[in-house]
């Protein structure tokens, strides 16, 4: 992986002028948890400021402040030196604060004028004339986008883009990037940051959110680390590096398997170093475990996402399949699940049919599936974590008794599974809701290996894990590939791939552009295949 | 926007378990406060209509008490409003809404009493049975108009469960004035049914129809399966999260229309007992208001099997309560519908307020 251009860092202090904002002493908690503590931030005018740090240690929290989603407990927030109180985001767009978040909420049926312009008083001159602000934007700025596109049409790139465009509408003069690249593939990524370095040349400040030290490394003017709710250090871009920045991020590195660090972290040669840990499998023989042949599936508006898709896992190997999100990653997943119906085509686990079966079929036939969204999909928030690992088993017979469930064999076994798997919870009967993302993961995993499965799918496993939390999904993969699982894994995280995967397909478009044997993984050539430049191009 | 991740371990403990004590107090408070209040805003339109608040309040509250009729009278209330509210909370419970309450009842005692017309000679043995089951059904089947309907074109279950009450009205009226008509009964209204159709007494005397006896088993029947079976904790799995719940295998749309076809046939058996145990017909108007009032039952129990028998008690003295205070007093008996509502919209209202104060304790 050669990583991006190393420019000159963006955008430096400029010396005398007030502080465009402050913030000091600011507290919040949920709850008995502290998210933040204390937490002060500082931005210099027409700098790229990174704020990093592990997944809880509060970035978000702290900007989600800035931007009046909370109200601190405490602390005091600065604007061009005046104190001033956030309530709304309204009042942070009065003060000329702006935040795209990680998930991008726009009217999807709106087009990109009408989407910018929402929320705004309008202004004089209508539609046509915001078009044209957002034309001349847009050329200014290198954000390219047309302003009379419909948004479900663009692409996870060009609705970023239109974010950024609307913060910059409105006249911010702070812009808040909340993990911007996890989406994008990596010459996206080198495209948004030509774009930020012109937008912090005309005096925009920028507030950088990450966990991926490389990305704030190639960025960054200065950067500011975070750990359990408080700013533990800012430094110049000129005097760290990455295991510099990756050992205040987590404290220390003693112990931790390198490759994992660094893919959790994304602080470099991670292809490489994960293929010098481990070698290369050798090619399967025999049948595939698991064989999908012109899969045909519809996204949830009824339009083909999947056209004919092909695949072949076979049990004891990772196969990655890499993407940029909204390519038909989440009807592959779920149609591997036994979730989203098989409209043509036919799936095969151990030679048997089980495309327009019933989800429960699937399951009994070895299918384990880690959604995306484990939130939305992977629990029961209201239910207690004893509930969500009976989900799935409730008619086994093991835990029946007299046509009833055996509540008391349900809750020792719960009561063992939180302890092999580390859950930490208040106790079997608390909220599975109310766990942190990462227990949350481990009780969905728990759930899947309780199956047995020989067919493991898994979407974005470490979205929004800490290290030790990514580290445990590591490591069962790893468990469940050794036990002769078929597993596959979706993931919009080329690291993360390069770890794990023994195999890697390219997901463009519903289709397979391209795949690729442990050994050869190259970033930039995965990136093209995830832009749709066909290998023949 | 992303939920914000609390912790940076995996997990601390989310919040610290309060006492048992605490937690009862937190329990037990909102209702405490929604009863007060809505007997002091009630009590305060009482006054302003000009009647004797103590005197009404009084009523209401010892009728039931006072006397073996009163207590008859509650208790003989008490069945079709549990399993009404039953029949409104099982759905609820996958967050289907059923409203068709009345027309499951009316439809189920239409049956009932159709059976009971017709086959008059039988013994009780054979015919009472019959004349439930056949209420039972009817009420499933009635229901299962709206459930093949929402699961098979997704037609909204509010609607259709609301719009199929009014065709019942039309269903009893035809039965009571053109197939089996009374003409004597002054309403429109079937003839009697055979003696063998009758529901005997239990107690007493003065004696609560046996169908009481049936209400308690459906009710102990309906909270040991939600608690204690798979089928309960699909429906409740359903409920809480169907993407999750059918990830993980539940067919969410089916454990729905078997929901709300159960919930058709408990309104339909709350039919056959009114004609086996009360009317010894079926007749126009004997829905009363129970639908409404299951309904509010369902939602202060808020949904729960254990919870609702005994709201739906507390509700039976109102309404018992109201007709005498109507008599003695002279407050219209509606007044008790309004206390009804707002202990309600009390409850509800004490919700968000605990809410907000769970939040900026924390």
């Amino acid at each position: 992986m050669s990583g991006p251009a190393p420019a000159a860092p963006a955008g430096s202090a400029v010396p005398g002028s007030p502080r465009p904002l402050t913030m000091s002493g600011i507290s919040k908690s949920f709850g008995s948890v502290r998210a933040l503590s204390d937490a002060d931030f500082e931005l210099a005018p027409g700098e790229v400021h990174g704020l990093v740090g592990g997944n809880g240690a509060g970035k978000t929290t702290l900007m989600n402040v800035l931007y009046g989603l909370y109200r601190p407990d405490a602390g005091e927030v600065h604007v061009d030196g005046r104190e001033v109180t956030i309530r709304s985001p309204r009042d942070a767009i009065g003060l000329g604060i702006g935040m795209v978040h990680q998930h991008l909420l726009q009217v999807s049926t709106y087009s990109v004028v009408e989407n910018v312009v929402l929320g705004t008083s309008g202004g004089s001159g209508g539609l046509r004339q915001a078009a044209r602000r957002i034309t001349e934007l847009s050329d200014r700025f290198g954000l390219a986008v047309d302003p009379r596109a419909r948004t479900d049409r663009l692409s996870v790139g060009a609705r970023q883009r239109v974010e950024i465009l609307k913060v910059l509408y409105r006249g911010a003069r702070v812009l808040i990037l909340d993990e911007p690249t996890t989406n994008l593939t990596p010459q996206e990524v080198d495209a948004l940051f030509a774009s930020l370095r012109e937008i912090v040349a005309e005096g925009t400040s920028v507030v950088f959110i990450s966990h991926k030290a490389r990305e704030v490394l190639a960025i960054c003017g200065r950067i500011s680390v975070m750990r359990d709710g408080r700013r533990i250090a800012t430094v110049p871009r000129a005097s760290t590096d990455a295991t510099g920045l990756a050992s205040l991020m987590v404290g220390e590195l003693a112990g931790e398997r390198t490759s994992e660090v660094a893919a959790a972290l994304g602080v470099g040669e991670v292809a490489s170093a994960a293929a010098a840990e481990e070698p290369v499998a050798s090619t399967p023989d025999g049948p595939a475990l698991l064989s999908v042949s012109g899969v045909v599936a519809h996204n949830d508006h009824g339009v083909a996402a999947l056209h004919g898709l092909d695949l072949e896992v076979w049990a004891g190997e990772v196969l990655g399949v890499a993407g940029v999100a909204g390519n038909g990653q989440v009807e592959l997943a779920e149609v591997l699940a036994g979730v989203r119906p098989v409209r043509q085509g036919s799936v095969r686990v151990g030679g048997s049919e089980l495309a327009g079966a019933p989800t429960r079929r699937w399951l009994s036939a070895g299918v384990a599936y880690v959604p995306e969204d484990r939130h939305r999909d992977g629990i029961l928030g209201a239910a207690t974590v004893t509930d969500n690992l009976l989900l799935g088993a409730q008619r086994d017979r093991a835990y029946r008794r007299g046509g009833m469930i055996d509540w008391r064999r349900v809750r020792e076994h719960a009561r063992d599974t939180i302890d092999r798997y580390s859950i930490k919870t208040p106790g079997p009967d608390a909220p599975a809701g109310n766990l942190s993302g990462g227990n949350i993961q481990r009780l969905v995993l728990a759930r899947a290996f309780d199956r047995e499965p020989s067919v493991l799918v898994l979407q974005n496993p470490t979205r929004g894990l800490d290290l030790r939390s990514a580290r445990f999904v590591y490591d069962r993969v790893r468990d469940a590939r050794d036990r002769g699982c078929a597993v596959v894994l979706i993931s919009e995280d080329l690291d993360e791939l390069s770890l794990l995967a023994d195999r890697m397909v390219v997901l463009y478009s519903g289709e397979v552009v391209g795949e690729r044997r442990r050994g050869h993984y190259d970033a930039y050539e995965l990136g093209r295949l995830m832009a749709g430049l066909r290998e023949d191009a | 926007m992303s939920a914000p991740v609390l912790t940076e371990e995996p997990g601390a403990p989310a919040t610290a378990s309060p006492g048992i004590g605490t937690r009862l107090l937190r329990g037990v408070l909102p209702y405490v406060l929604a009863l007060v209040l809505a007997f002091v805003v009630s009590g305060i339109v009482i006054v302003a209509l000009g009647y004797d608040v103590v005197g009404a309040y009084r009523t209401i509250l010892t009728t039931s008490f006072r006397t073996g009729f009163g207590f008859t009278e509650t208790l003989t209330k008490w069945v079709p409003l549990t399993l009404l509210a039953l029949g409104f909370t099982i759905p609820l419970a996958v967050n289907r809404f059923n409203i068709g309450g009345e027309g499951q009842l009316l439809v189920g005692a239409t049956a009932a009493a159709g059976v009971g017309i017709v086959h008059a000679d039988l013994p009780a043995a054979v015919l009472l049975p019959l004349v439930i089951v056949a209420g039972v059904l009817s009420g499933a089947l009635w229901a299962g108009i709206a459930a093949f309907l929402m699961g098979r074109f997704r037609v909204n279950e509010i609607l259709s469960t609301v719009l199929l009450n009014f065709v019942s009205f039309q269903v009893l009226d035809y039965v009571a004035t053109e197939v089996w008509s009374d003409p004597a009964a002054g309403v429109a209204a079937t003839q009697r049914v055979g003696a063998g159709a009758l529901l005997p007494d239990v107690g007493g005397p003065p004696g609560v129809h046996a169908g009481i006896l049936l209400a308690v088993l459906v009710t102990l029947v309906t909270i040991v399966v939600t608690r204690r079976t798979a089928a309960g904790f699909e429906l409740r799995a359903a409920g809480t999260n169907p993407r999750a719940a059918g990830i993980n295998g539940i067919r969410v749309e089916k454990v729905a229309v078997l929901a709300l076809i159960t919930g058709g046939a408990l309104g339909g058996l709350a039919g056959a007992l009114e004609v086996s145990g009360v009317h010894g017909r079926a007749l126009e108007g004997m829905q009363s208001n129970f639908l409404l009032i299951g309904i509010i039952v369902g939602l202060i129990a808020r949904g729960s099997a254990l919870w609702v028998p005994v709201v739906a008690f507390g509700i039976a003295i109102l309404e018992v309560g109201a007709s005498s205070m109507q008599r003695t007093v002279g407050v219209p008996a509606e007044m008790v519908l309004i206390i009804e509502a707002l202990i309600l919209i009390f409850l509800l209202l004490s919700d968000v307020i605990a809410g907000r104060l769970a939040r900026r304790a924390a």
